[in-house]
């Protein structure tokens, strides 16, 4: 059915067809038994809907209501926005260690506390050990990295498209 | 339909007089209870997803401006309120025919008018859930086309084309519905 048509009926159930074109269907309503049809549909539609009954609560909905007014104080959680400047946050603290990591700033102040802290009778009390410290930064950095894309995706895009989703 | 005083009402509220806001619970219980429902089709869960938009509505009742209607500002947050529950559903048990239509008989418990609710509520299902609640809350009657975009946070000609494309769609599942079952008898 012409979709012009369609609405032209719906307008002339909810009484907004000015008159002239009222009239105008309603000559053609007389002629198309296909239309008058159709027309029925739209009004089966309007007269089932309009039966909508408007819902009622439990009767101590009113009451549950107040009573948690205070006592169910709703945390602000994570909004975007707080979730968007976390995860920049992340990223910055991210690039500073990077940064301060690539031009061996930790690596020099590691070994120097080494050179100053380390006495002869305690290198002998203390078992040798290695620890490559830019291995345990380089995967703190990894780790913070993960955390901060895993922020991004729950509290930005996550909710960015299931709101999509959700207006189709 | 808004309350009489009710910007005083809201300025009552605002200073913390929880009497005051009893009376706007009251007033809108009804309608804010009926569109938690129609999005999650449960009873139990619309109920507790109403009164969490309540209190939503009064621990941020500082942020109403008075823009829009204080009744559209609390139907939106009802409308977020209940799809944020529905992310959380599991299962959905009930059907959306025995639920999400909710009529009301009186007088005309006829074998013809049971048949066409059921039709129609065959054919709602057919649609996706934004357009059946766009139709649903077009039809309560309550609301005008205005009211309905801004409870979904959508612009006019898009809750009108969808209202309208829904209402199109319906009539033509009905069409063929009613062709099939006049085929089987």
């Amino acid at each position: 059915m012409n979709s012009s048509l369609d609405e032209k009926m719906m307008d002339y159930l909810d009484g907004l067809l000015p008159a002239e074109e009222r009239a105008q269907l309603e000559r053609e309503l007389l002629t198309s038994p296909r239309l008058r049809e159709r027309l029925e549909m739209f009004r089966l539609l309007a007269q089932t809907f309009s039966k909508q009954s408007v819902q009622q609560p439990s009767k101590d909905f009113t009451e549950s209501v107040l009573s948690d007014l205070n006592r169910k104080r709703l945390s602000a959680g994570f909004s975007p926005r707080n979730g968007f400047l976390l995860f920049v946050g992340v990223v910055v603290a991210v690039l500073v260690v990077s940064f301060f990591l690539g031009n061996g700033f930790y690596g020099d102040q590691l070994n120097i506390a080494t050179k100053e802290l380390a006495l002869p009778q305690l290198k002998q009390s203390i078992p040798a050990f290695n620890v490559n410290s830019n291995l345990i930064i380089n995967g703190i950095l990894i780790v913070a990295s993960a955390i901060s894309f895993v922020v991004l995706d729950r509290t930005v895009l996550k909710p960015l498209f299931q709101k999509r989703m959700h207006q189709f | 339909m808004s309350l009489p005083n009710e910007p005083q009402l809201i300025d009552r509220v605002r200073t913390g007089d929880k009497q005051a806001y009893r009376m706007l619970v009251d007033h809108y219980k009804s309608y804010a209870f009926t569109i938690a429902l129609k999005i999650l089709n449960q009873r139990g869960e619309a109920e507790e997803a109403a009164q969490d938009a309540f209190i939503k509505a009064y621990q941020y009742l500082h942020t109403f401006k008075g823009d829009s209607k204080f009744s559209t500002w609390l139907y939106r947050i009802v409308f977020n309120t209940a799809v944020s529950y529905k992310r959380k559903q599991k299962v959905v048990f009930t059907e959306i025919e025995s639920r999400t239509l909710s009529l009301t008989h009186e007088g005309e418990h006829t074998l013809e008018q049971e048949d066409k609710h059921r039709y129609v509520a065959k054919a709602l299902k057919q649609l996706n859930e934004a357009d059946q609640l766009a139709v649903q809350l077009f039809y309560l009657q309550e609301f005008s086309l205005e009211e309905v975009a801004g409870i979904m946070q959508q612009p006019v000609n898009t809750v009108k084309v969808r209202i309208h494309r829904a209402r199109q769609r319906l009539a033509n599942e009905l069409t063929l519905l009613l062709k099939k079952e006049a085929l089987t008898l």
